[in-house]
C-alpha cells in the first residue's frame, strides 16, 4: 500500500540510522506487497542518509531565515546552536513548511 | 504564448543580490519569468514583501510567466492539512502574475503527520501515477479561471530509488497519460538521479516521454563531501549553485531535436550562492542555452 511506504520512508527518515530502521521494520510490515517490500528493503542507504541530511539542513535554514535571533545565535555559538538544533530535531516533529514557523517553534523550544 | 521557437527564461528570485548580480539578465535578456509562489508566502499562504516586488517587476516586463512549485506533495497519499489554503493562494497567484502554465515536482512531502520540504521518491505503480493525476487535476483547476495552457511535473534529483532507476521514466509517461499532464524535465536533475543511481544518461533520456516535455530546467550543482557519509562517498546534489556541467550541456544538445512540442528553457541559480561572478556565470550560461536553442528551432 502505497500510504504505508511512504509513512514507513518519512519514519525511516526521522531516525539516525535510516536504513537499520527499514531492515528491522519492513519484514513484518502486512500492509505492504511483496514488491513494495523488496523495494524499501533495497534502497541505497547512503543515499537515504543523505537525504536526511539534506531534509534537516533544510529545517535549519528555515529557523535562520526565520528568525534573525536564531540566526545571531548561530554566527555568535555555532557549537551551541548546533547542539540546541540537534535536540530540537530529535524533540519536535517535521511539522512546519514555511520559515516563521518553523523559527517560532525553535523560540518556543530553545 | 506563441513564439516560434522556444523562450529561454530565468527562475526570478525575490532577493536583493538575485537583482543586483542579473541585472541585464533580468531587464533585457530573459524571455520568460519562472516564479515559485510559495516563497513568496507567510505562514498563511498570504503574500510577503517578495511577492510584491516580483510582481510589480513582471507588470513592468510584460514576458510570459510561468508558476513552479515545489512542496505541494502531488503524490501524497494523505492530503496535506495545508492543501485547501494551498490552492486558494495558488489559484489567486496565477491570476495575478498570469501563469501560463504551472508545474510542480514529482513526489511526496507529507507523510506520517510530517512534512519533510523534500519531495521524496515513488515507485512506479499504479497508486502512485492514480494519486499524482489526481492532485495535478486539483492544480488544473486552481488556475481554470486564467489563460492557462498545462499542469507540468518535474523529475527529481533523487538519491535513492524504489525499484529500477529506468522503471521512473515510466513513471513519468504514465503520469503524463492518467493526467494529461506535461513535463518539466530538469536536466541536472536527471543528470544527478543518472549518477546517484548508476544509471546511464542517454539511456534514461532514450526512455523518456519526449513529446510531452514542456519546459527544461538547467542548473549547476555540486557533489556532496566525502565526510557527509561513512562510506565516504560523494553524490551528486541539486544545489543550483554552479556553472551547468558538461554532461548537462551535451543532455540539453541531445534533447532539443527531441522536444517537438518544447516551449521554455530556463535556468536556475539560488540566491544564497549568488555574487559577481556567479552573475557573469550565470549569464553566460544563459546565453550559452539560447544559443543553442537559437540553433536548434
Amino acid at each position: 500500500m502505497l500510504s504505508r511506504l511512504q509513512e514507513l520512508l518519512v519514519l525511516a527518515l526521522r531516525e539516525s540510522d535510516p536504513l537499520a530502521f527499514l531492515q528491522a521494520t519492513v519484514p513484518n510490515e502486512v500492509d505492504l506487497s511483496d514488491q513494495e517490500r523488496a523495494w524499501l528493503l533495497a534502497i541505497d542507504g547512503d543515499g537515504l542518509r543523505l537525504t536526511r541530511m539534506l531534509i534537516r539542513k533544510l529545517r535549519l535554514q528555515r529557523i535562520v531565515r526565520g528568525d534573525p535571533q536564531a540566526s545571531a545565535f548561530m554566527a555568535r555559538d555555532p557549537a551551541g546552536f548546533a547542539a540546541c538544533f540537534a535536540r530540537y530535531d530529535r524533540d519536535v516533529a517535521w511539522n512546519y513548511v514555511f520559515p516563521r514557523e518553523e523559527a517560532d517553534a525553535f523560540r518556543r523550544y530553545w | 504564448m506563441s513564439s516560434p521557437h522556444p523562450l529561454v527564461g530565468v527562475a526570478l528570485q525575490p532577493d536583493d543580490v538575485f537583482f543586483e548580480h542579473n541585472g541585464a539578465l533580468l531587464e533585457e535578456h530573459a524571455e520568460l519569468f519562472e516564479v515559485t509562489p510559495e516563497t513568496l508566502w507567510d505562514s498563511r499562504c498570504e503574500p510577503t514583501s517578495g511577492h510584491e516586488r516580483l510582481l510589480r517587476f513582471c507588470k513592468r516586463r510584460a514576458i510570459p510567466v510561468v508558476g513552479h512549485g515545489v512542496l505541494f506533495s502531488i503524490a501524497a497519499t494523505g492530503s496535506p492539512q495545508r492543501r485547501d489554503a494551498w490552492l486558494r493562494a495558488l489559484q489567486r497567484d496565477a491570476a495575478a502574475f498570469g501563469f501560463v502554465w504551472l508545474s510542480e515536482h514529482l513526489g511526496f512531502a507529507d507523510a506520517a503527520g510530517q512534512h519533510t520540504a523534500w519531495p521524496l521518491p515513488l515507485p512506479m505503480t499504479e497508486q502512485a501515477v492514480a494519486t499524482t493525476a489526481q492532485a495535478l487535476q486539483q492544480l488544473r483547476t486552481a488556475c481554470a479561471s486564467v489563460v492557462f495552457e498545462a499542469v507540468l511535473f518535474e523529475n527529481n534529483a533523487d538519491l535513492f530509488c524504489l525499484g529500477e532507476p529506468l522503471e521512473q521514466a515510466k513513471l513519468y509517461s504514465r503520469v503524463c497519460d492518467a493526467a494529461d499532464a506535461h513535463m518539466l524535465l530538469d536536466l541536472h536533475n536527471a543528470y544527478a538521479f543518472c549518477r546517484n543511481t548508476g544509471l546511464e544518461l542517454e539511456r534514461f533520456l532514450e526512455h523518456l516521454p519526449w513529446s510531452r516535455v514542456r519546459e527544461i530546467h538547467l542548473s549547476g550543482g555540486s557533489d556532496s563531501d566525502p565526510e557527509f557519509l561513512p562510506s565516504g562517498r560523494s553524490m551528486r546534489l541539486d544545489s543550483h549553485d554552479g556553472a551547468v556541467p558538461e554532461a548537462v550541456w551535451h543532455a540539453l544538445a541531445l534533447a532539443l531535436p527531441r522536444a517537438s512540442n518544447l516551449r521554455a528553457v530556463v535556468c536556475e541559480w539560488f540566491p544564497e550562492a549568488m555574487d559577481a561572478a556567479a552573475g557573469q556565470q550565470f549569464a553566460a550560461d544563459f546565453a550559452r542555452a539560447h544559443g543553442m536553442v537559437a540553433s536548434a528551432f
